[in-house]
C-alpha cells in the first residue's frame, strides 16, 4: 500500500495540472487496490495514466472513471462507496481538465458507406435505378450506426468490389461495341402464351381473358418466349376473336411492351403501350401493326375495357346482375360462402378454377338450399358488402373470371406473330448512354475530336465526383489516362472507359472529410448533404460552398432548412430512426402468430416511426414530444387493434404523409418514443417481453446511458427460481447477485415499469401463462419511485433535457459519423438548454446541432 | 476493422455477380490444382420455395419395404440411391419469411449448410459455389438459400445462358475479360501517385486510415496479376445446345428445371464446382402438364386448404418437379468421372425445403431426400419421431452430409449430433 502510495505521486508529479491532495486521497483510498499499474483489474491503470486529459488515452480513462463513479458501478459492491464529500474533489478535477482540454473534432477520413455510394453513383451519372449487386460487401456498424468512420475500413475484397461496379457503370457508359442485329420471327401459338392466376385460360386451344386490372399478373398475357434482343422496328400480327359479347359489344384490344423479367407484380402502368384495336367479329379477326421494341422487352396483350374489373366499385353490381339472372348462381355461393348457420367461411374456398367447380358441384345439387337465395337478404347483403370492400377478394374474382371464360363475354388471341427488326432503334439503354455521355462533358461526344471531349470530363465531372473544385494538375493526370490508352491504340470508348473507372476507385471519390480541422466549405457541403439527403452536394450546395456563404451561420441554416427532407420516406429519415431507434430489427422480427399482428402491419408500424419524426422536425414540436405526444401516424384500423384507440375510421392521411395523424390523449399509454408499437416490438422478440432487452434499449436509445457489456468473467446465472412464477420474480436473481446489481439495478426498472405492454405492443395487464397480475412498479435508479409506464412518461418529462441531449448525441453521431466526446457533449447540453431557455422546439435544436462546432469540424 | 481474411470469401461470390468479371474466379483458379481425396467430391441441395406436399411425399411405412409414395414415383427407378427421411426440421420460426431456415438451421439468414461446405472444399474448384433459380417471378430479395458466414445472402443465377457463359466461357469473352484486366492493372500506378498526393498533406492518423487504401490495392494488383497470367489456360468446352430463348418467364419454369440440371450435370463432370444450390420458386404462374392448364396459378395451389382438386394439382405439378429431378439423376448415374465412377457415387443431392406446409406456413417437419454419396444405407424411410425426448434435428443430418464429404466438423447452427447411426 505503502509503495503504491508513492509510485502514484511520482507518477502525479509530471502530470502538467496535478490532481489536488483531496482528490489523489480519494483516488489512493477507493482505486488503486485495484487499478494501481500492478494490479491493472480490467485493464484499468490509474497510476501511469496522466489524469490530466492531456492524451487521448488520459481522456478516455477518465470519461469512463467519471461515468462508473457516476452510475455506482465503482467502486463494485459489496465495496463502500465514498461520501460525496470524499468524491467531489476527484470529480470536479476530472470535469474541468476534461472541459479544458478535449478539443473538438478529430476523427479519420470517412469512406462512403454502401449506401452512400449506391446514391452517389446514382446521383453523379443520373442512373435512377442503380443497384449495388446482390453480395456488395457490407459494412460492419459501430455503436448501432453503419456510418461511422472508424467502422468504415477498406480491405481488399472490397476495393475489388468498387473495381467491379467501376467497371460495371462504365460499361453502361462506353460499352464494347455491340454484335450485329439478327431478324428473327417468332410464330406464337395459345400454348405459348403466359397463364397468370385467373388472367386467362385455354378453350379448345384458343386463349381467352376475362378480366383487367392494373395488376398484370391479373390481367394480362404475354409471350413466354419472346425476348427482344436488339432495339429496333417490329411488326406485329395478332389475331383476336369475340366470344359470346355484349350486344353490339366492341372489345378494345391493347398490345403493350413489357420486360420480360419483370415482376409479376408490375402495374400495367410501369409498361409503354405500343397500339390499340378494336374487336368485333366473333370469327378470328387479325391486325397488324409496327411498333418499338427494345431490348429484354416482349408484347404484352391486354383486355383494356373487360366488364370484369378487378380494381372497380361496380363489381358487387356484376355480381348483382349475375345473381338475379340465376338464383341458383346464388344460392351455390352462399352455400359456399356461409355455414347453415349463417358464420362466414374463409373466400379461401374460392381459390382459382376449384372454386368455380365448387361453384358448378353446387348448383347441380338438387339439394341446394335455396332458403337465403333472394337479393335482398340479409346474407346476400352481407356478401355483396365484403365484395365491395377491399381484401381477401382475388379469390372470389378468380371464381367470376371462370365465370366468364364459360359465359362471356371474353376476349380470344388466336396467335401472335412478331418479326424484325426492320431498322434499329435507340433503345432506353442506348438514350440513357448518349444522355450521360452530354452530361458528363456538357457536350456529346460526336461534337468535338475525343481530347476534347475528355478534357471537358475532366474539367466538370471530376469536381461533382470528388465533391470539391480540382487542381490543374491532378486533371491533367486523369486525362492522361485516356490520352495514353489512346496511344496504345485503344478505341476513344475504351479510354473512356478506363478513365471512369479510375476515377471511381480514387481516394478522392470514396472518402470524405479528407480534411483535419474546422471543415472547409466543401466538405462541410458534403457532411450536410450526406447527412440530410444521403447523397453529394448538388449544385445549389456547391455554389454556397464556392461562395463562402456556406461558411456562415446564415447560409448553413438556409442550406440546411433547404436539404431538411419534409417526407417521412427519404433515407434520412429512415436510415436515421430505424439505427437510432433499432426499428431496422423490424424486418426480421416473426411475432407469434397467436398475437395475430401480421407482416402488413409491421410494415405500418416501421411507417409510424417514420412519420413520427418527421412531424417532429417539420412542425417543430417540442422535445416533450419525444415522450408525451397527442398525436401518432397509423391507420384507424391499426390504431384501434393495437392501441385500443376509437378514431374515425374515414381519417385520411395528408401529403406529404401517406398515413393519417390521429389526435392520441396526453398522458396516456400510447404515442412518443415509448408508446409505439414498432419500439415496442424490437425491444421484445415477438413471442415473450424481454425486460432486460426493453432497460437497456431504454437506457441506451432514450436516454443516452448505454449500460456496458455483460463482463465476460461473470458466469451465467443460475439462480434460484424455485417459486418464481413471473417474469419479474426470475430476473430477481440479478438484483440480488452483488456482481450483476451495479448494472441491472439501473437496467431492470426501464424493462419492468414497461411489462404492461406485451411483445406486439398492446396493453396487458397480466402476465400470460402465470395470470398473475402485472407489477409494474419500480424504483428507479435516482431513486425515484414510479407505478407504471405512464409515471415513468412523466419523470421522463420532467427530465427532458437528458431525451432532448440524447437526441442530439444520437443526431451528431449520425451526422458526422463519431461518437460525441466530452467536450462535444458538453456543447450539446449547452445547445440544449438554450433551447429550454428560449422555448424552442425540435426543429430548432436540430438546426442549432447543424450549427454547432461539433458538427462543423472533422 | 473488419479483417481482409473475414471478407476473403464474400469477395470472390461477389465477383461472380459483376458483369465485367464474369470470368474471374474461373480464372484465378486455375492456378490451384485440383486434388480429390475425399470419396464424395460435390454437394447439390434444391429446395421448393413453396415446399413439398408431406401427405404424397412421405412413405406410409418406414424401413426399406415403403411403398412409393405418389410424388416420389418419378424417382422410383433411382430407389436404391437415395434415403426419405421423416421428422427432420430446424425448430425454426415459422412463416414465410423464415422459409431461408432450409440451409441455415435454426437462424433463417445465418451462415448456410453450402456456404460452410464451400468454404473448406469450394477452392478446390473453379467456382467455390454456384447458385441458381428457377420460377421466380417477383424478386427474391431476402429469400435466398445461401448466406455467407457474415449473413451476406448470395445472388442466384437465373438465365441458362448466364451460367453457360461463366462456366464455359468463350474465347471472346475472355479477351473482354483479359482486356478489363490489363488496362484495370495499368492505371493503379495512376491511382496510387494520387492518393499519395493526397496523403502527403495530411496527419498521422489520417495516413494510417489511407494505409488501408494502398494495402488494398497492392493486393487487388498482385490478384489481377494472377489472373492475367492464367487466362490462357483452357476451359472445357462441352458444345450444349442452349434453348434459343432463356425459360424465365415463370410458366417455363419446367423447361429451365431440365436445362439447369443438364448444365449442372456438365458443370459436376466438369469439375468446375463442388458446391451447386438450386431454388425452385413460385407465385402466379399456372402450369401446362400433359397438355392441360391445372387449376390454378402454384401459390394458390401450394394454399390448398385440404381441397382434394387443390391437393390433385399440386401433386401433379411438384410430381413435375421430380421428373426433372430424375433425369438429373439419370445424367449423375449415367455420366462417369476421371475414375471411371458414376457421378452420383460422388455427389450428394440433397432435396428439400424450408416449408413443411405451405398451406399453413408452417416450418416444421421438412420433407427431406438424400440421394447419391456412395451411402450403401440408400433405398430407405427413416422416420424421427420428432416429439421424442432429444428427437434428432435437421442439422445433424447436415453434419453427416457434411462428414461424408470428408469434412472434420461436429456441430452445425442448433444441431451437434449427427445422423452417422442411420445412414452409413
Amino acid at each position: 500500500m505503502i509503495y503504491t502510495f508513492v509510485f502514484t505521486l511520482a507518477a502525479l508529479a509530471v502530470a502538467a495540472e496535478p490532481l489536488p491532495p483531496a482528490a489523489s486521497q480519494t483516488l489512493r483510498n477507493n482505486c488503486l487496490a485495484c487499478h494501481s499499474t500492478a494490479a491493472s483489474k480490467g485493464g484499468v491503470d490509474l497510476q501511469s495514466t496522466p489524469l490530466d486529459a492531456s492524451t487521448p488515452a488520459s481522456r478516455v480513462l477518465m470519461e469512463r472513471a467519471l461515468r462508473v463513479i457516476d452510475e455506482r458501478r465503482m467502486p463494485p459492491p459489496p465495496l463502500p462507496r465514498p461520501s460525496n464529500a470524499a468524491l467531489a474533489p476527484l470529480t470536479a478535477h476530472f470535469h474541468t481538465q476534461l472541459a479544458r482540454q478535449t478539443p473538438i473534432g478529430g476523427q479519420v477520413p470517412r469512406r462512403l458507406n454502401a449506401a452512400e455510394y449506391e446514391a452517389t453513383i446514382r446521383d453523379l451519372f443520373g442512373l435512377p435505378k442503380f443497384r449495388l449487386p446482390m453480395g456488395f460487401p457490407p459494412d460492419v456498424p459501430s455503436h448501432g450506426f453503419d456510418n461511422l468512420a472508424a467502422g468504415l475500413s477498406l480491405s481488399a475484397p472490397l476495393m475489388e468490389a468498387y473495381a467491379t461496379t467501376a467497371a460495371d457503370v462504365a460499361d453502361a457508359i462506353f460499352p464494347p461495341p455491340a454484335r450485329p442485329a439478327k431478324q428473327r420471327r417468332w410464330d406464337v401459338t395459345p400454348d405459348n402464351l403466359v397463364i397468370s392466376f385467373s388472367a386467362s385460360t385455354i378453350r379448345n386451344g384458343i386463349l381467352r381473358m376475362a378480366s383487367r386490372a392494373e395488376d398484370v399478373m391479373r390481367s394480362c398475357t404475354w409471350p413466354a418466349r419472346v425476348e427482344i434482343m436488339d432495339s429496333g422496328r417490329y411488326r406485329l400480327t395478332i389475331t383476336a376473336s369475340r366470344f359470346q359479347p355484349r350486344p353490339n359489344q366492341t372489345m378494345t384490344l391493347e398490345v403493350w411492351a413489357r420486360e420480360i423479367d419483370a415482376t409479376d407484380r408490375s402495374k400495367i402502368q410501369a409498361f409503354r403501350r405500343l397500339h390499340t384495336m378494336a374487336v368485333t367479329g366473333d370469327t378470328p379477326q387479325t391486325f397488324t401493326f409496327e411498333a418499338d421494341l427494345y431490348e429484354g422487352q416482349t408484347p404484352l396483350i391486354r383486355w383494356a375495357d373487360a366488364e370484369l374489373d378487378h380494381t372497380s366499385e361496380q363489381l358487387p353490381a356484376l355480381y348483382r346482375e349475375r345473381f338475379a339472372r340465376n338464383p341458383r348462381l346464388l344460392a351455390a355461393y352462399l352455400n359456399a360462402l356461409y355455414y347453415p348457420n349463417g358464420t362466414p367461411q374463409s373466400p379461401g374456398r374460392l381459390r382459382g378454377r376449384n372454386g368455380y367447380d365448387l361453384i358448378n358441384r353446387l348448383m347441380l345439387d338438387p339439394n341446394l338450399d335455396m332458403t337465403h337465395a333472394t337479393l335482398n337478404s340479409d346474407r346476400t347483403r352481407r356478401m355483396l358488402e365484403m365484395i365491395g370492400t377491399t381484401g381477401g377478394l382475388n379469390n372470389l374474382h378468380d371464381t367470376l373470371a371462370n365465370e366468364y371464360f364459360d359465359h362471356g363475354p371474353s376476349l380470344q388471341i388466336h396467335g401472335l406473330t412478331v418479326e424484325g427488326p426492320f431498322a434499329p432503334v435507340p433503345g432506353p439503354k442506348d438514350k440513357q448512354r448518349l444522355k450521360i455521355q452530354k452530361s458528363l462533358a456538357g457536350i456529346s461526344a460526336s461534337e468535338v475530336p475525343a481530347q476534347e471531349y475528355a478534357r471537358r470530363v475532366v474539367d466538370r465531372f471530376l469536381p461533382q465526383a470528388f465533391r470539391r473544385p480540382v487542381d490543374e494538375a491532378t486533371r491533367t493526370n486523369y486525362l492522361n489516362i485516356a490520352t495514353r490508352h489512346w496511344q496504345e491504340g485503344h478505341t476513344f470508348a475504351e479510354g473512356m472507359h478506363l478513365l471512369l473507372r479510375t476515377i471511381l476507385i480514387s481516394p478522392r471519390f470514396l472518402y470524405r472529410d479528407t480534411q483535419p480541422g474546422t471543415l472547409d466549405a466543401y466538405d462541410l457541403a458534403s457532411r450536410l448533404s450526406y447527412f440530410l439527403r444521403l447523397s453529394p452536394p448538388d449544385a445549389q450546395l456547391l455554389e454556397a460552398a464556392r461562395s463562402g456563404r456556406l461558411l456562415t451561420p446564415a447560409g448553413l441554416r438556409a442550406e440546411a432548412q433547404r436539404l431538411l427532407p419534409t417526407q417521412p420516406t427519404t433515407p434520412f429519415v429512415r436510415n436515421f430512426t430505424s439505427q437510432w431507434l433499432d426499428t431496422r430489427k423490424l424486418a426480421s422480427l416473426m411475432p407469434d402468430p397467436a398475437f395475430r399482428f401480421p407482416d402488413p402491419d409491421l410494415a405500418l408500424a416501421c411507417q409510424e416511426v417514420e412519420h413520427f419524426f418527421t412531424e417532429m422536425l417539420a412542425a417543430n414540436r417540442p422535445l416533450t414530444d419525444f415522450i408525451n405526444p397527442d398525436f401518432t401516424f397509423t391507420t384507424p384500423a391499426f390504431a384501434a387493434r393495437n392501441y385500443g384507440l376509437n378514431a374515425p375510421a374515414n381519417t385520411k392521411a395528408e401529403a406529404p404523409y401517406t398515413l393519417p395523424r390521429l389526435a392520441l390523449p396526453r398522458d396516456g399509454r400510447y404515442g412518443g418514443l415509448l408508446g409505439m408499437a414498432s419500439t415496442l416490438l424490437v425491444t421484445a422478440n415477438g413471442v415473450d417481453t424481454q425486460p432486460v432487452l426493453r432497460g437497456v434499449w431504454v437506457l441506451d436509445k432514450v436516454l443516452g446511458m448505454p449500460p456496458p457489456a455483460p463482463p465476460s468473467d461473470v458466469p451465467a446465472l443460475t439462480p434460484d427460481i424455485a417459486g418464481a412464477t413471473t417474469p419479474r420474480e426470475l430476473l430477481s436473481a440479478h438484483t440480488k447477485e452483488p456482481r450483476c446489481a451495479s448494472c441491472h439495478t439501473r437496467i431492470d426498472p426501464f424493462g419492468f415499469v414497461l411489462e404492461n405492454y406485451d411483445p406486439v405492443g398492446r396493453w396487458r395487464k397480466t402476465w400470460p401463462k402465470s395470470n398473475k397480475p402485472i407489477a409494474s412498479a419500480v424504483t428507479l435508479h435516482d431513486g425515484t419511485k414510479v407505478s407504471d409506464a405512464l409515471e415513468l412518461k412523466q419523470w421522463l418529462v420532467r427530465n427532458i433535457d437528458l431525451i432532448a441531449a440524447n437526441y442530439g448525441e444520437k443526431l451528431l453521431t449520425y451526422a458526422t459519423g463519431r461518437v460525441p466526446n466530452y467536450a462535444e457533449r458538453q456543447e450539446i447540453r449547452a445547445l440544449v438548454a438554450d433551447i429550454r431557455r428560449t422555448g424552442g422546439g425540435t426543429r430548432d435544436l436540430t438546426f442549432a446541432l447543424i450549427n454547432s462546432q461539433t458538427f462543423r469540424t472533422r | 476493422m473488419a479483417s481482409s481474411s473475414q471478407n476473403a470469401h464474400p469477395r470472390r461470390r461477389f465477383l461472380q455477380a459483376g458483369l465485367a468479371s464474369i470470368a474471374l474466379p474461373a480464372l484465378e483458379a486455375f492456378a490451384a490444382p485440383t486434388r480429390n481425396v475425399a470419396p464424395v467430391r460435390t454437394f447439390v441441395s434444391v429446395g421448393a420455395y413453396l415446399g413439398w406436399h408431406a401427405p404424397a411425399f412421405y412413405p406410409k411405412q418406414t424401413g426399406f419395404g415403403y411403398n412409393m409414395p405418389p410424388l416420389l414415383e418419378p424417382l422410383a427407378s433411382h430407389r436404391d440411391h437415395f434415403t426419405i427421411f421423416s421428422g427432420l426440421d430446424h425448430r425454426a420460426p415459422n412463416g414465410h419469411a423464415a422459409w431461408n431456415n432450409f440451409l441455415c438451421g435454426k437462424v433463417p439468414g445465418s451462415y448456410s449448410l453450402d456456404q460452410v461446405i464451400a468454404d473448406r472444399i469450394g477452392q478446390q474448384s473453379r467456382f467455390p459455389s454456384i447458385h441458381l433459380i428457377a420460377g421466380a417471378s417477383e424478386h427474391t430479395e431476402g429469400r435466398q438459400i445461401s448466406y455467407t458466414k457474415e449473413g451476406v445472402p448470395l445472388p442466384e443465377i437465373e438465365r441458362p445462358s448466364v451460367l453457360y457463359k461463366r462456366l464455359f466461357m468463350s474465347q471472346a469473352d475472355r479477351a473482354r475479360v483479359a482486356y478489363i484486366l490489363s488496362s484495370g492493372k495499368s492505371v493503379l500506378d495512376d491511382v496510387v501517385d494520387d492518393a499519395k498526393r493526397l496523403n502527403a498533406s495530411l496527419p498521422a492518423s489520417d495516413q494510417a486510415k489511407l494505409g488501408e487504401y494502398f494495402e488494398s490495392v497492392r493486393t487487388v494488383e498482385r490478384r489481377m496479376s494472377r489472373q492475367i497470367e492464367t487466362i490462357d489456360v483452357p476451359i472445357p468446352q462441352p458444345n450444349y445446345k442452349l434453348p434459343e430463348t432463356d425459360p424465365i418467364t415463370p410458366n417455363l419454369m419446367m423447361e429451365a428445371e431440365e436445362v439447369l440440371y443438364d448444365l449442372m450435370a456438365l458443370a459436376i463432370q466438369t469439375e468446375s464446382t463442388r458446391v451447386i444450390t438450386f431454388g425452385l420458386y413460385g407465385l402466379g404462374q399456372v402450369f401446362s402438364i400433359d397438355g392441360q392448364a391445372l387449376s390454378a396459378g402454384y401459390h394458390a395451389l401450394s394454399h390448398h386448404g385440404n381441397d382434394p382438386g387443390m391437393v390433385r394439382d399440386l401433386v401433379k405439378l411438384e410430381r413435375s418437379h421430380m421428373s426433372k429431378l430424375a433425369g438429373f439423376l439419370d445424367q449423375l448415374r449415367t455420366k462417369k468421372d476421371a475414375q471411371d465412377r458414376p457421378l452420383l457415387d460422388s455427389t450428394i443431392v440433397h432435396v428439400g425445403t424450408g416449408m413443411g406446409d405451405a398451406s399453413r406456413h408452417s416450418n416444421l417437419n421438412l420433407p427431406t431426400i438424400v440421394a447419391g454419396g456412395g451411402f450403401s444405407s440408400h433405398g430407405k424411410h427413416i422416420a424421427i419421431d420428432r416429439d421424442a425426448p432429444n428427437a434428432p434435428l435437421l442439422g445433424d443430418l447436415y453434419i453427416t452430409l457434411m462428414q461424408r464429404m470428408g469434412m472434420e466438423i461436429g456441430t452445425f447452427s442448433n444441431a451437434s449430433r449427427n445422423l452417422n447411426h442411420l445412414v452409413s
